[in-house]
C-alpha cells in the first residue's frame, strides 16, 4: 500500500509540474524510503525501548544527548534532500539556436594559469563551468556536482554539500551511540533477554551495526575529499590526478569553505525578477507634461486673436453643449415628413452617377499597400472593432434626411432662422463624415453632402448682401469670405480648380438644375486634362514640404498642420477628377473651422489643464490613411466617451472636425492605456506618415499658406 | 527536478505517516501503558488473600477499587484497552498448599512423641531444616512459571464514571477523572480515523493525479498529531489522579510502559509528515505559478 501510493503520488508531482510530462520511475525513491525507514524507526524504538532504563540507571542527559544528535541528523538530511543543489537553468531553444550546430565540443578557459576544458552540454545548450556536470537522473546541469545520491533522492552539488556532509558526520555519531547504549541495556540485562525490552534493543542493535560500516566508510571518504578540496566527480573521473588542482586552497581554507562559506545563489528563482517588473503600472506623467505645454501655447494663441472671434466660439460651445443633451421631440416629426422626397432623389442620382466603379479603385489601394497589411497584422483586435463599428454607422446615416430639410427652413432669413442654421450645420456634419466611412457608396454621397454644404453657405450670403443692419460677428464673417475670395485668385492653375469646384455644387443642388444644364459638356471635356493637372500638384506639394520645413510655427500649429496634409493623397487619382475640386474647397475653409472649434476650449472650461489633452489628442490620431485601425480606434474612443462628460465634449469635437474630412477615415480617439501599445503605434505611426507625405498632392502648399494666411488676419 | 524533490517529500512524508500509524496502534492494542512493581510473596498467611483477590478480579463485577487493588498487589499492567496481572500458574498453587500440608503433617507427627525429651529436640530441628529446604526449592522453582492474565474494559465499562473515593458510590462522581478517562480512549481512535480518511484522500489524489489535496492531507495529519499528544496527556492526568484517590500500599512502584512511550513518539512523527506534505504542497503551487507566468510572458 504504502509503496503503491507513494508512487502515485510521484507521477501526480511528475504531470502537472513539468511541461514535458517524463517517466516516472518508481525504484528511485526505493532508497530514501529505506533509509528514512530504519532512521527514523530504529531510532524511535530505542527511544521506547531502551532509553527509559537509561534515564533511570545511568543518567538523565542520556536520551537528550540522543535527541539532539537526532534531530540534527534529521534536519541535514531533510536539507540534503530538499535544497537546490545549485541547478543551472537551461538556455531557451531561439537562444543559442546557431551555437548549438556550430559550437565545438570543448572550451579552454585558464584557472590560475592551469588549462581547464569546458565542455558543451547539449541538453541544456551552453558550455558547463569548471567542475559543473551534467546529471541524467535530475537531467540537468549541476555546479560543483558532486554525485547524485540515491539515498537523498537529489544531487549533492554546490548548495547541498555542506548539509550532506554534516549529515553523515551527525549519522556516524547518532549510530555509534545507538549501538553503545544498546550494548550497554543489554549487558545489563543478560538475564531478561527473552523480555520485549531486550528483543527490540538488540534488534536495534542490528540494525545500527549493518548500517555503520559503510556509512563510516563514506564518512572518511568525503573528509579526505574535503580535506584536498576535491569532488566525487573528478575523484572518479580522475581529473587534476597527475597534475596541480587548481581549486584547492590548502587543507583548513577547503574545510572552512564547505563548512562555514557563504550560501551559494539559486539560479532557477531569477523568473521572479521579470514577473515583478511586467507587473509594473504605465506612468502617468509624459502625457500630463506634454497637455500642460500644449495649453500653455493654446492660452498663448488664444489670447492675442480678436474679441469677436471669442464671442463666436462661444456660440459654437453653447450649442455644443446644447447637442449632448437630448433633443427636443417635437422638431422629430415635423424634419422627417420633408425628407423622405429627398432620399428619392439622392438614390436616382446616385444610380446616374455609377457608384461601382470608385469603389473598385478605392480597394485596390488598400489591400496592395503592405504598411496596412502589416498594421492588420499587428493589431488584430482593431479589425474587430471596425466590424462592430459598422451598427453605430448605419444609426448615424438616418439622420441624414434631416440634415437635408434644414435648407428649407433657412429661407426665411430671419435671425432666428440664422441660429437653427448654426445649429444644423454641426448636426449635418457628423452624418456627413460617418456616410464618408462607409463602403462603395462613400464617393456619391460625399458628393451630394458637399453640394448641400455648399448651398448652405451661399443662403448665408444672400442673408448679408439683402440683410439691411448686421451684427459685428457677421460682419467679420463677411471679412473671411473676401479673403478665402482673394486666395482663390492666386495662381492659374489654382483658379481653374476653383472654378470647377465652384461648378460643380451646383450640379448637385437640384433647385439649380435648369441653369446648370448648359455647363454639363464642358466638365466632361475638362476631365482629359486631370493628368497633367496632377503631375503640377506633384510639384506643388514638394514646395509645400519645403515651406513647411523652412516656416517655424508653434507646435499646436505644426500638429494642425500635420494632421490636414497626410488625408489629401489618400484618394487613388483616376477617381479623384469629380472629388478633387471638392477636396480643394473643403481645404481652403478647414484651418478656419479648426482654429475657431479649437479657441473656445480654454475659456469657457473649468479645468483647462485635463480638458486641453484631450482636445489635442485626437488631432494625432488623424494622421493614420487606412481604415480598419482607425475604425477601431475611434471605437475605443466611443466607449471612453461613454464613461465620462468631458470625453463627451472631445467627442463633439471630432465630429465636428469630422465632415470636413468625410471622405476620409474619422479622427481616432486617443489609443488605449496600456504601455505596451505605445511603442508599436509610434513605430506604426512615422512609417505610415513618410508613406503619407510620398504621396502626390498639390493641396498641401494651399493649406500651408491658407493656415499662415488666416493665421496672420487674425493676430 | 522540480517534481523530484517533491515527489521525495511526498514519499518520505508517507514513510513517517505509515510508522506513526503502526506506533499508535500497537500502543492502543496493547496493555503497558503503566505497570505496578509488587513485591514477592512472602509469608503463608497472604496466599489466601491474594487467590482470592485473584478470583475476584477474573470473575468479579466490574469495580474501580477492587481491580485497582489487584493490580497494585499482583504485578499489573494497565492500557487502554486492557488490565492484566502476573500470577503463578495452577499447578504452583496447588504445591504450595502441598507443602503446607507436608509443614503441618510434620508438626503433628512431632507432637506424638511426648516420652523422650532428647529424641523430640533432636526430630524438631531436623524437621525444620527439612521443610525450609523445601520452601525455598519450590520458591526458586515457581519464578519462570508466572502468567499473565488479562481482562479487557467492555465499551459499558469505559464509560461507566469515577467515583471520589473508588469503591464508595455514595462520594459523588468525579467528573475530572470521569472526562479525563473517555477522552484519553476516543482521541486516539479520531486520530487513526483522521490518518485513514487521509490515506484515502491520497489514494483517491493517485488516481485523479492531482496534487491539489495535498494540503488537506498534511492538515489531516496535523490534527492526528495533536489528537495523539492530547491523549498522552489525559492519560498521565489521569493516572496521577487515580494515585493521589487511591493510595499505593507499601513497597508497590508504578513506572510508564513502552506503549505511552510509542504513542508519545507518533505524534511528532505525524507532525513531520505533515510538515512536509504542507510544504510539498505550498512550494510546488508557487513554483507552478511562476513557470506558467514565466511561460505567457
Amino acid at each position: 500500500m504504502p509503496g503503491f501510493s507513494s508512487g502515485g503520488l510521484g507521477g501526480e508531482v511528475g504531470g502537472p509540474a513539468s511541461s514535458s510530462p517524463r517517466r516516472f520511475h518508481p525504484s528511485r525513491y526505493v532508497p530514501v524510503s529505506a533509509a528514512t525507514t530504519f532512521l527514523v524507526a530504529s531510532t524511535t524504538l530505542f527511544f521506547c525501548f531502551t532509553c527509559p532504563w537509561l534515564s533511570e540507571h545511568v543518567s538523565s542527559v542520556v536520551p537528550i544527548y540522543n535527541a539532539v544528535v537526532f534531530l540534527f541528523t534529521l534536519a541535514n538530511f531533510c536539507m540534503a534532500t530538499f535544497m537546490d543543489p545549485g541547478v543551472f537553468p537551461r538556455a531557451e531553444e531561439d537562444e543559442d539556436k546557431e551555437d548549438d550546430f556550430r559550437a565545438p565540443l570543448y572550451k579552454t578557459v585558464d584557472i590560475k594559469g592551469i588549462q581547464v576544458r569546458m565542455k558543451w552540454c547539449s541538453s541544456c545548450r551552453f558550455y558547463r563551468p569548471p567542475r559543473c556536470s551534467h546529471c541524467s537522473v535530475c537531467d540537468n546541469c549541476v555546479e560543483d556536482f558532486d554525485h547524485h545520491c540515491p539515498w537523498v533522492n537529489n544531487c549533492i552539488g554546490r548548495r547541498n554539500y555542506r548539509h550532506f556532509f554534516l549529515f553523515l558526520l551527525s549519522l556516524t555519531i547518532h549510530i555509534m551511540g545507538v549501538f553503545g547504549f544498546g550494548l550497554l541495556y543489554v549487558l545489563h540485562h543478560q538475564h531478561q533477554l527473552d523480555r520485549v525490552h531486550s528483543a527490540v534493543t538488540m534488534a536495534t542493535m542490528c540494525v545500527a551495526g549493518l548500517f555503520f560500516i559503510p556509512v563510516a566508510g563514506l564518512t572518511g571518504f568525503h573528509m579526505v575529499l574535503v580535506a584536498r578540496g576535491r569532488t566525487t566527480n573528478e575523484q572518479v573521473t580522475g581529473k587534476f590526478r597527475g597534475g596541480v588542482n587548481p581549486f584547492t586552497n590548502g587543507c583548513l581554507r577547503n574545510i572552512s569553505h564547505v563548512l562555514c562559506s557563504a550560501q551559494a545563489p539559486r539560479y532557477v528563482g531569477r523568473w521572479r525578477g521579470k514577473q515583478t517588473a511586467e507587473v509594473q503600472p504605465p506612468f502617468l506623467r509624459p502625457p500630463l507634461s506634454e497637455a500642460q505645454l500644449e495649453a500653455k501655447v493654446l492660452d498663448n494663441g488664444i489670447q492675442n486673436d480678436c474679441h469677436s472671434t471669442r464671442s463666436k466660439s462661444s456660440l459654437e460651445q453653447m450649442e455644443s453643449q446644447s447637442a449632448d443633451a437630448e433633443p427636443p421631440p417635437p422638431p422629430k416629426p415635423e424634419l422627417r415628413y420633408p425628407g423622405l422626397p429627398r432620399a428619392d432623389t439622392e438614390e436616382s442620382s446616385l444610380l446616374s452617377d455609377g457608384p461601382p466603379t470608385p469603389s473598385m479603385y478605392k480597394y485596390r489601394p488598400a489591400y496592395s499597400s503592405p504598411q496596412m497589411n502589416h498594421t492588420a497584422l499587428t493589431h488584430p483586435n482593431k479589425m474587430i472593432r471596425g466590424d462592430s463599428l459598422d451598427s453605430p454607422s448605419i444609426l448615424q446615416s438616418s439622420c441624414q434626411p434631416s440634415y437635408r430639410s434644414e435648407p428649407s427652413t433657412l429661407d426665411g432669413g430671419s435671425i432666428i432662422g440664422v441660429g437653427v442654421h448654426t445649429g444644423g450645420r454641426e448636426r449635418g456634419e457628423g452624418p456627413g463624415g460617418t456616410s464618408g466611412t462607409g463602403g462603395g457608396v462613400s464617393g456619391g454621397i460625399s458628393g451630394y453632402s458637399l453640394g448641400g454644404r455648399s448651398y448652405t453657405s451661399y443662403p448665408s450670403s444672400l442673408v448679408l448682401s439683402t440683410g439691411g443692419s448686421l451684427s459685428s460677428s457677421m460682419r467679420s464673417a463677411h471679412t473671411h469670405h473676401n479673403t478665402l475670395g482673394t486666395l482663390q485668385s492666386e495662381g492659374t492653375t489654382d483658379t481653374s480648380y476653383k472654378s470647377l469646384a465652384n461648378q460643380t455644387p451646383r450640379n448637385g443642388s437640384l433647385s439649380y438644375d435648369s441653369l446648370l444644364t448648359p455647363s454639363e459638356s464642358p466638365e466632361f471635356e475638362s476631365a482629359g486634362y486631370t493628368s497633367p493637372f496632377l503631375s503640377a500638384q506633384m510639384a506643388q506639394q514638394r514646395e509645400g514640404q519645403l515651406l513647411q520645413g523652412s516656416a517655424s510655427f508653434s507646435s499646436p500649429h505644426r500638429a494642425y498642420l500635420r494632421a490636414i496634409s497626410p488625408p489629401l493623397p489618400t484618394p487613388p487619382p483616376h477617381t479623384a477628377h469629380p472629388e478633387t475640386p471638392h477636396l480643394l474647397h473643403q481645404d481652403t475653409r478647414h484651418p478656419h473651422l479648426r482654429a475657431s472649434s479649437s479657441r473656445p476650449l480654454p475659456p469657457v472650461s473649468e479645468q483647462p489643464s485635463p480638458s486641453s489633452p484631450r482636445a489635442c489628442s485626437p488631432d494625432p490620431p488623424v494622421s493614420p490613411p487606412p481604415r480598419g485601425p482607425s475604425l477601431g480606434q475611434s471605437l475605443s474612443y466611443t466607449r471612453e466617451a461613454g464613461l465620462q462628460h468631458k470625453a463627451r465634449s472631445t467627442h463633439l469635437f471630432s465630429l465636428t472636425l469630422s465632415p470636413h474630412l468625410h471622405p476620409y477615415p474619422p479622427p481616432p480617439p486617443p489609443p488605449p492605456p496600456f504601455p505596451a501599445d505605445f511603442p508599436i503605434r509610434s513605430t506604426s505611426r512615422p512609417g505610415l506618415a513618410n508613406h503619407s507625405t510620398s504621396k502626390p498632392g498639390g493641396g498641401v502648399k494651399k493649406v500651408t499658406g491658407v493656415g499662415g494666411t488666416t493665421y496672420e488676419i487674425s493676430v | 527536478m522540480v517534481d523530484n524533490r517533491y515527489a521525495t517529500a511526498l514519499v518520505i512524508s508517507c514513510v513517517l505517516s505509515v510508522l506513526a500509524t503502526v506506533y499508535l496502534s500497537v500502543a492502543v492494542g496493547t496493555q503497558h501503558w503503566y505497570q505496578y512493581t509488587s513485591p514477592p510473596v512472602r509469608g503463608e498467611a497472604n496466599i489466601s488473600e491474594l487467590r482470592s483477590l485473584h478470583d475476584e478480579f477474573m470473575e468479579g463485577e466490574f469495580d474501580e477499587k477492587t481491580y485497582s487493588d489487584t493490580l497494585f498487589r499482583l504485578n499489573g499492567t494497565i492500557g487502554l484497552w486492557w488490565r492484566c496481572v502476573l500470577v503463578p500458574s495452577h499447578t504452583h498453587w496447588y504445591k504450595e498448599s502441598g507443602m503446607y500440608n507436608l509443614i503441618s503433617s510434620h508438626k503433628l507427627s512431632h507432637h506424638g512423641f511426648p516420652q523422650n525429651n532428647l529424641l523430640i529436640q533432636s526430630m524438631v530441628l531436623s524437621g525444620h531444616d527439612l521443610c525450609f529446604f523445601l520452601f525455598l526449592n519450590f520458591s526458586s522453582v515457581s519464578d519462570p512459571k508466572m502468567v499473565m492474565k488479562c481482562v479487557s474494559f467492555t465499551l459499558t465499562q469505559q464509560f461507566t464514571p469515577k467515583y471520589k473515593e473508588p469503591g464508595n458510590h455514595n462520594s459523588g462522581e468525579d467528573m475530572l477523572r470521569t472526562y479525563l478517562w473517555r477522552c484519553q480512549f476516543l482521541l486516539p481512535l479520531i486520530s487513526l480515523g483522521l490518518v485513514v480518511l487521509a490515506g484515502l484522500i491520497g489514494f483517491c489524489a493517485c488516481l485523479c493525479h492531482s496534487l491539489t489535496p495535498t494540503l488537506g492531507i498534511g492538515m489531516l495529519h496535523l490534527l492526528a498529531g495533536l489528537c495523539t499528544l492530547a491523549t498522552v496527556c489525559c492519560y498521565l492526568a489521569g493516572m496521577d489522579l487515580l494515585h493521589r484517590v487511591s493510595v499505593l500500599p507499601d513497597k508497590v512502584d508504578g513506572s510508564l510502559g513502552w506503549s505511552l512511550y510509542l504513542a508519545l513518539i507518533s505524534s511528532p512523527l505525524h507532525m513531520m509528515a505533515a510538515a512536509l506534505l504542507v510544504w510539498a504542497a505550498r512550494s510546488h503551487s508557487q513554483n507552478y505559478y511562476r513557470m506558467t507566468a514565466y511561460r505567457v510572458a
